[in-house]
């Protein structure tokens, strides 16, 4: 949050830009046009933008323009393109007539209604069900009406001959035959003529794929759908909702039921976990839970997820386990060269003679490990040269960058004053001139000296003070003093 | 080898820097764009000792001055690190800086207080002389288990080295750790002394107390 921020919120004015700060330079457009009246009061209102949108509302009609001679309507004669007859008829058209095309000669448009000879009828389209002249008949009527199956469906009246039967032919029925037939003579022309179809050819001919038993039923669902009553559909309404909700219920029995599977799967105990039923028992186990722990911090070693419980590393192991660590030891200070030797000896023993160490593997890896490490920084840095590079080895060691100067430890501030009293007497600056590692560490000792110092002198007082007590309390009863 | 973002464990390196401040009275013939105001001219930094080259492990050096300093946080990524300027007034700076993404850590920021006027035993004196004035402190960086490409970046040329003698270049040097370290045992040795007298007083105050409790 800026300066000009906070005074923006606050309404002040803005702060005078001081001998160092330039002033926000701030474009501004200097048009050379001049701005008279509205105009001029606008652009000061509105500033440097005009609005983004502008809104026209044409609310009144144009004015009509009372000068112009009116221009002439003719009675002209016309065709329509789309008659097969010469009918002419007239209207009125405005000004002169031009004998362009007839503006709605475009809306006919005619469907493909396939025409078939007798020798494609006689190859592929019979049914026993249909005559040719009735099937002539259907496409006539197809042609007719443009596909339009619901006119088609009522003008149909077929006038059967003689020895023909007479039937009624539903609306599944026509569709059912044409799409049959546009069908098998697609097929057959593809055949006789060799050339196999366009994908277009494809689309079409499994868009007439006609099931009409199929569609009978569509059409039955969908009467019976439009003709629910309100009652029955909320009753399908409720059934649904039911019906998810049963599903979620289930859903979550079956992740519920998972959880508890695997919650019961985890940890199978080796031993037994009788010994630990005693609140003894349960002391011991809290104490090795604690110090594997520890170790397992020392070594750096990330904590096993379900390490068959602390019962894994029980206490009667410790004899053997002991025994081994002291082994892998030895067989890891063969490996290491140089100043790490002592250094790591002497903490590998020391861990060792816990009461309770960790499973052997891990053990040895984080022994590994930290070996791994020792031998990387040997290789590159000569012992005696740790100095230079102010290398330092420690055991626990939070991650992370700091200055030595941050780091020095500080008391509790009553007790932080008298330090620094004392330090003041003794001669000794509060900030450190050099905080190298050796003035730190003597610093920090000096002040726990000075602490030290602090509580004897207390202590010191506190006798003085009852010695004073029971001196001038004496020679009266003894039942005062204390 | 390519796993340098491996951390080491157990180890700690330092490596030692100074940072402060020099600043110097603007005699008569400065340029005009300094404002009239202005008295001296500074310069803030941050260096290694014994002029050692820290641009291998800082990637940058953020100094924030005042705000009526125009662009007031300066930024500086290369060495030297420091910032030269002119002003009227002692104010507190932060330092941040910023390592070499190799080392994988975070910044540290560190105060200095812009020392612009004679302070000292010998105030008067470098007033009138018009000396420059100085104020640094010494600091040391503590890398705590750094990554493999920081630990071989330190060690590739020894940095932890201070100078053995003390001079008006380099004021902070083994000679002055020593003093310090001497300050600190005498005091130490001070304070051992008046705990054991004071422990022995308290003996012979329980005595007493003992003594005047059995009566």
């Amino acid at each position: 949050m800026s300066s000009a921020d906070i005074r923006d919120m606050l309404d002040l004015p803005s702060q005078v830009p001081s001998a160092g700060r330039p002033p926000p330079a701030k474009r501004i457009k200097t048009d050379g046009k001049k701005l008279d009246g509205i105009h001029r009061e606008l652009h000061n209102l509105l500033g440097e933008n005009t609005h983004a949108v502008t809104v026209m509302q044409n609310k009144f009609k144009e004015k009509p323009n009372w000068m112009q001679k009116p221009s002439p309507w003719v009675w002209t004669k016309f065709k329509n393109q789309a008659r097969k007859d010469d009918l002419e008829l007239h209207h009125w058209v405005r000004g002169t007539p031009t004998n362009d095309e007839y503006p709605f000669a475009k809306f006919d448009k005619q469907v493909d209604v396939p025409t078939f000879s007798k020798e494609e009828y006689d190859k592929g389209l019979a049914d026993t069900a249909w005559t040719p002249r009735e099937t002539e008949y259907l496409f006539d009527l197809c042609r007719e009406y443009d596909l339009r199956w619901l006119v088609i469906q009522d003008r149909y009246d077929y006038e059967p001959e003689e020895d023909e039967p007479r039937s009624i032919r539903t609306l599944e029925d026509l569709k059912e035959r044409y799409y049959f037939c546009c069908r098998k003579i697609m097929e057959l022309r593809r055949d006789a003529s060799g050339v196999d179809w366009t994908p277009r050819d494809l689309e079409l001919y499994n868009a007439m794929n006609f099931n009409k038993d199929k569609e009978i039923m569509r059409k039955q669902y969908l009467e019976r759908l439009l003709s629910r009553s309100p009652a029955e559909i909320a009753e399908e309404e409720r059934l649904i909702l039911e019906y998810r909700r049963l599903q979620e219920s289930s859903k979550k029995l079956v992740q519920d039921r998972e959880e508890l599977l695997r919650l019961l799967e985890s940890p199978q105990t080796a031993n037994s976990f009788a010994q630990y039923q005693s609140p003894q028992g349960l002391s011991q186990l809290a104490g090795n839970i604690l110090a594997s722990d520890k170790n397992r911090r020392r070594k750096g070693v990330p904590e096993p997820p379900a390490q068959g419980g602390p019962v894994a590393r029980a206490v009667p192991g410790t004899p053997n386990s002991g025994a081994h660590t002291q082994a892998v030891v030895q067989a890891q200070q063969g490996q290491v060269a140089g100043v790490q030797n002592g250094v790591h000896g002497t903490k590998q023993t020391q861990l060792a003679g816990r009461p309770s160490v960790q499973a052997a593997p891990a053990v040895s890896k984080a022994e590994l490990a930290q070996s791994a490490t020792a031998k990387k920084v040997v290789k590159r840095v000569p012992p005696g040269e740790e100095n230079h590079y102010g290398i330092s080895y420690h055991d626990k060691l939070v991650q992370g960058v700091y200055l030595r100067s941050t780091k020095i430890s500080t008391l509790k501030p009553t007790v932080q004053t008298k330090v620094a009293s004392i330090l003041a007497e003794l001669g000794i600056a509060p900030k450190l001139a050099m905080p190298t590692a050796k003035v730190c560490e003597r610093y920090e000792a000096l002040q726990q000296a000075i602490n030290l110092l602090i509580e004897t002198k207390k202590q010191a007082d506190k006798l003085d003070h009852e010695v004073k007590v029971l001196t001038s309390a004496n020679p009266g009863p003894q039942s005062d003093t204390k | 080898m390519s796993s340098g973002s491996k951390r080491l464990k157990n180890l700690q390196i330092c490596r030692p820097f100074v940072y402060g401040n020099m600043a110097v009275p603007l005699k008569e013939d400065r340029s005009p764009d300094i404002p009239p105001d202005h008295t001296h001219s500074w310069t803030v930094f941050l260096k290694g000792v014994n002029g050692d080259d820290l641009s291998s492990f800082v990637k940058r050096v953020v100094f924030k001055l005042h705000e009526t300093y125009p662009n007031s946080s300066r930024s500086i990524e290369e060495p030297p690190f420091e910032v030269t300027e002119t002003g009227w007034g002692e104010f507190e700076i932060s330092i941040r800086v910023y390592f070499v993404p190799e080392a994988s850590e975070k910044n540290v920021v560190m105060y200095h207080h812009l020392k612009l006027h004679p302070y000292g035993p010998e105030a008067e004196q470098q007033k009138s002389d018009g000396a420059t004035v100085t104020s640094m402190q010494y600091d040391e960086f503590v890398f705590s288990e750094p990554t493999e490409s920081l630990f071989e970046i330190l060690t590739k040329k020894s940095g932890a080295v201070l100078p053995a003698q003390k001079s008006t270049m380099v004021p902070f040097s083994t000679q002055s750790e020593n003093e310090e370290l001497d300050r600190l045992s005498d005091a130490q040795s001070k304070v051992q002394e008046n705990i054991r007298r004071l422990t022995e007083r308290i003996h012979v105050l329980e005595q007493e107390k003992a003594a005047l409790q059995s009566l």
